[in-house]
């Protein structure tokens, strides 16, 4: 682990060393191993691989361009900080995805407090109460069929961040992520029949948001 | 099966799954599961619609400078941290520094034992309404006896009694009536302050009993002034005059304050008098 020496450094594996240039892609604990040995380049690639899954998983979560990449940002550092502490007793993906998921939720949290004045702010709403339509989907038919699949994605980007943070993170993880039910139950700390449970119970308030498009 | 096992079934559907023979054959009879399958499959089609976002270009480099400033951050505590663990006899050196800054404060803000004392000694005094005067002896306070029973001028008890009593910290007046002019002398030396006595040393020995020169005035009808020299204190004082005809004054000499008691807080002024003695 180099200090900061020039411009340069800033970018991964341009200062350094390239050791990660094997034939086949090593594991996620193999690159982890090699960073905690020093290995900016290993670090690099675990970047290069998750970068943009935490970033989108993130942004669902938050429904926040900007502050999906601060939190994915935030994610890698922490990762990367704790490259002496990891042990590899579960799946990288599920460590990784577990201190996204605690971050989105401290930042949600942190904005509830804040009260801050968002367009999400239209759709926020308490734990069962009925959701309130911003922009409602118009019964006329859209010639551009970009457009409609446009609005259709905001309609549903909009409708998950509506849902509560305990809903939305093994919503986001099954019907977006695609994760399985055990790796939820881990990155979510809890049993695999809550999260079946939660999710069920998000389908049927996504279903009640979304009826106008399913 | 039954229609709870199989909502369960189409809940954990993936949508490019597909159902068990069983689910697909109960669904074939129950219109009721077939729509919620139907709705269910369209929403997690809906939901997996949405695209995978996509990080910024320069995610990577923002991603180095802040592990970088992370790092910085955290060298920048252990350095002072280090610096702390290694220095101890600095620590050391301050913390003694601090003690003794600490102890010199309190002396100096504390209120004087020998001030409680006095003021102990004066509320004591003023709430006995009547002085001692069967017992000379016993008498606390100063007393002005204008008898003509000789005295003998200057002497030690007369002196440190008189000053005891006032509070002051010149313990060498002079209360001779001859010897005026060498009584403010002495009231007035800079190096007169040499001894204070304890206020409490009341409680053990008597106040004196100071007798001036000379005949009574009482019986040649003179009118005899009687000066006592007192040094100006910080504390009232009390003067018990007997003629030892039945004529008793208690005479109550405020102190001369020119508001550094005040300003220091060992002030026994006025306003924080409660005895009532002015």
């Amino acid at each position: 682990m180099s200090t900061l020496t020039s411009i340069d450094d800033l970018r991964f594996g341009t200062a350094v060393p390239q050791t990660v240039v094997a034939e086949e892609p090593l594991s996620d604990h193999a690159l982890l191993e090699a960073t905690r040995a020093g290995d900016e380049a290993a670090f690099a690639e675990i970047v290069s691989r998750y970068r943009n899954q935490i970033t989108s998983y993130i942004y669902r979560m938050l429904n926040d361009y900007d502050g999906a990449v601060d939190m994915a940002q935030e994610t890698f550092v922490r990762v990367y900080q704790a490259a002496e502490r990891y042990q590899t007793s579960y799946a990288f993906s599920t460590y990784i995805y577990r201190i996204a998921t605690n971050l989105a939720i401290s930042e949600l949290r942190k904005r509830k407090r804040r009260r801050l004045v968002s367009l999400t702010g239209f759709f926020q709403q308490t734990e069962g109460a009925e959701a309130r339509e911003f922009n409602p989907p118009d019964a006329a038919p859209l010639q551009d069929a970009v457009l409609v699949d446009t609005e259709r994605r905001q309609a549903v980007a909009r409708a998950i961040s509506t849902l509560p943070e305990k809903y939305r993170a093994p919503l986001v993880l099954r019907d977006v992520e695609g994760k399985s039910y055990d790796e939820i139950a881990h990155i979510l700390e809890t049993s695999e029949g809550t999260v079946k449970s939660r999710i069920s119970r998000a389908r049927g308030f996504l279903r009640d948001k979304l009826s106008a498009y399913l | 099966m039954n229609c709870q096992t199989c909502r369960f079934e189409i809940e954990e559907l993936k949508t490019e799954e597909r159902l068990s023979d069983e689910a697909r054959a109960h669904l074939s009879v129950c219109p009721v599961c077939r729509a919620f399958h139907d709705e269910r499959q369209a929403l997690k089609r809906l939901v997996g619609s949405l695209e995978v976002v996509a990080a910024p270009a320069d995610f990577d480099f923002r991603l180095r400078a802040r592990i970088n400033a992370a790092k910085n951050a955290g060298n920048h505590r252990s350095s002072w941290r280090s610096f702390l663990a290694s220095a101890p006899a600095i620590g050391l050196a301050a913390s003694f520094a601090l003690i003794v800054a600490a102890g010199v404060f309190y002396n100096q803000t504390k209120p004087a034992p020998s001030t409680i004392n006095q003021q102990a000694a004066v509320a004591g005094k003023s709430s006995d309404s009547k002085p001692a005067q069967a017992n000379p002896d016993s008498v606390q306070t100063a007393e002005v006896s204008e008898t003509p029973q000789p005295i003998t001028s200057g002497s030690k008890q007369e002196e440190d009694s008189v000053i005891a009593t006032a509070g002051a910290k010149n313990p060498r007046s002079r209360t001779n009536g001859n010897s005026k002019q060498s009584a403010r002398r002495e009231s007035s030396r800079p190096g007169a302050d040499i001894q204070q006595l304890p206020s409490n040393d009341l409680a053990v020995r008597p106040a004196p009993q100071i007798i001036p020169n000379g005949a009574s005035p009482f019986n040649a009808g003179t009118n005899l002034v009687v000066e006592l020299p007192v040094r100006s204190a910080s504390q009232p004082m009390r003067v018990f005059v007997d003629d030892r005809s039945g004529a008793k004054r208690t005479v109550t000499l405020e102190p001369v304050i020119f508001g550094s008691q005040d300003f220091i807080g060992r002030n026994t002024s006025r306003a924080q008098s409660s005895q009532g003695i002015w």
